[in-house]
């Protein structure tokens, strides 16, 4: 269990004081697959680098377990280093070792007893699905399978948590894919806490439980995935999810505004997702209904369906409309009446 | 001397007989001030390096003072010339080796005199090793003298292997000063029986040595280089 409460980093960069973090709080339960998400600048590499003990905060708590981070030294802060395993964007392997030396080195660090270290080191390549190559150099392995080596070497000596500083921000499309997969199923099989910073929504929706909302060295908004994605509150968030919205701007939503009736965006989530609410509304109430848009995406395996549509008929039967509809847990937004 | 009397036999075994003493006199000053000024190089080169990183070694007066205060010897060290340097270590040398004077204490000098060359090598060096797989050792709970032995040394080697090469053969061509210290050795041979005699081919005889040893030495240097080099 990670409590972060009131943090500051504040650096001084010629005299003028630049606040990087400037009292953020969070809390991040075991288990989780919890994502960071901001633009540049928003102070995330800051809060990586002052969960994983790498920059000394100015002020403030990281509670790991209930022990100040922030207030050790020494051996002991080493000691809670290695309740952590850091990946990073740019890999950070040993270039002059091989795969399976990278691997080993958490263990030589942890005094990994000896007789145990090859068993586990074949383990942990045999996770990530490197085995064959454990006597290659970083050097002659794809952008992935560096990456794939970076996560085994995280999660070599046991860590609790494991952060992920924009693991997949320098991998193509494909790769962050295979690699968010490999995420998720340690995450599952082994139950490690994974902490993921990004700037990329994708990769947040595609493995994140939890998500935090930075901004101005601040969370401004987080909570449960799904949730956020259909019900953002602020500006940030809606510009962040907006990607996940449709497309207005398509040539048969432009002519469906411009004639008369209600144009509502419904939004069906989990296991009513594929239920015919559209259909229920045709038969029961005497409306017409057009399909301007819509797509189904998957956030953090939960389907969100959403629609905008366009009702038509009695102003009485449009409103029963939309009532039954928020009756069965469709979210509607009334977007314009013509 | 005439072109006909460099083709006298007696002259060819002069020439062997001056050349061969004086070629092992250098291959041990020079082997013996490589080795130190090596190992002794790069530990300051190490310290010099820890103490500018705020993620290896918390910045306080005292490691800015260290970095300082190596730094400021090492410029002085490097500026002096050589061969008023191999005088001016003259008495440190006698502490060591009792003299001041020979073969024994020209390589002490020239020790003494490389050192700040190869620390400024290594730390050049290890500076321009990426900050990251510092980091990544540092986040796996490494302590210092692990991160040095396991990842600065290691990532470094065939840069550091490189620069080692350059320090030798800079120390084949100091090692030619000593002669002013009575060290003997190929580049005394070229000042007293080259230049001072006009014996024109023991000149250039010491050269095609030199030469030879310096060739040898970058083909090792480069070989060793590219084997230890897997990036």
């Amino acid at each position: 269990m990670i409590d972060i409460k009131n943090l500051y980093k504040i650096y001084d960069s010629g005299g003028q004081k630049v606040a990087a973090l400037n009292g953020l709080n969070v809390h991040i339960e075991d288990g989780e697959v919890f994502g960071f998400i901001g633009l540049s600048g928003a102070g995330k590499t800051s809060l990586v680098r002052c969960i994983s003990a790498l920059e000394s905060v100015t002020s403030g708590e990281i509670l790991i377990d209930g022990v100040d981070l922030a207030s050790q030294r020494g051996s002991a802060l080493r000691e809670l280093r290695k309740k952590f395993g850091l990946v990073f964007q740019h890999f950070n392997l040993l270039m002059n070792s091989t795969v399976y030396k990278n691997v080993a080195f958490p263990l030589e660090v942890a005094k990994y007893p000896k007789a145990r270290r090859h068993e586990r080191v074949m383990e942990l390549l045999d996770m990530v699905g490197l085995t064959e190559k454990k006597d290659a150099y970083p050097s002659q392995l794809s952008g992935g399978q560096k990456q794939r080596v970076g996560i085994a070497r995280a999660l070599a000596a046991d860590p609790r948590f494991v952060i992920c500083d924009e693991a997949t921000s320098a991998l193509d499309p494909a790769t962050t894919n295979s690699i968010l997969q490999l995420i998720k199923d340690i995450n599952k099989k082994l139950g490690i806490t994974f902490i993921i910073i990004t700037h990329e929504m994708s990769v947040i929706k595609e493995v994140c439980s939890k998500v935090a909302i930075l901004e101005n060295g601040q969370i401004i908004e987080s909570g449960d995935v799904v949730e956020l994605s259909i019900w953002p509150k602020t500006e940030t968030a809606k510009q962040f999810f907006k990607n996940a919205e449709m497309n207005f701007n398509n040539k048969a939503y432009q002519i469906a505004r411009e004639t008369p009736g209600t144009t509502v965006k419904t939004t069906f989530i989990g296991e009513r997702a594929p239920d015919p609410y559209i259909c229920t509304i045709i038969k029961r109430f005497d409306v017409d209904v057009s399909i301007l848009a819509g797509n189904i995406q998957e956030i953090n395996e939960t389907v969100i369906g959403c629609l905008i549509i366009k009702i038509s008929g009695q102003e009485k039967d449009v409103t029963d409309s939309i009532t039954y509809l928020n009756e069965n847990n469709v979210k509607t937004e009334v977007i314009n009446d013509v | 001397m005439s072109r006909t009397e460099m083709f006298i036999p007696e002259h060819w075994a002069e020439l062997y007989d001056i050349l061969l003493p004086a070629t092992l006199d250098t291959l041990y000053m020079v082997g013996y001030a490589s080795l130190f000024s090596i190992v002794i190089g790069t530990v300051i080169g190490i310290i010099m390096y820890i103490t500018s990183n705020d993620l290896l070694c918390k910045k306080t007066i005292f490691t800015g003072a260290v970095n300082r205060l190596l730094s400021i010897i090492v410029n002085i060290g490097r500026s002096i010339p050589f061969i008023i340097l191999i005088i001016a270590v003259a008495p440190i040398t006698r502490m060591i080796v009792g003299t001041w004077i020979g073969t024994q204490a020209a390589a002490v000098s020239l020790t003494i005199a490389a050192i700040p060359f190869v620390a400024r090598l290594s730390e050049s060096t290890f500076a321009g090793l990426d900050k990251g797989v510092v980091e990544a050792s540092i986040a796996c709970g490494a302590s210092l003298p692990q991160t040095i032995y396991k990842v600065i040394i290691p990532e470094t080697l065939p840069v550091l292997i490189l620069n080692y090469t350059v320090a030798i053969v800079n120390l084949i061509a100091f090692s030619a000063m000593s002669g002013a210290i009575g060290g003997g050795g190929l580049g005394d041979v070229a000042i007293r029986h080259g230049l001072h005699r006009f014996r024109t081919d023991m000149l250039f005889g010491t050269i095609i040595v030199l030469v030879v040893i310096v060739q040898i030495v970058q083909f090792i240097g480069n070989f060793l280089a590219k084997i230890a080099d897997k990036r």
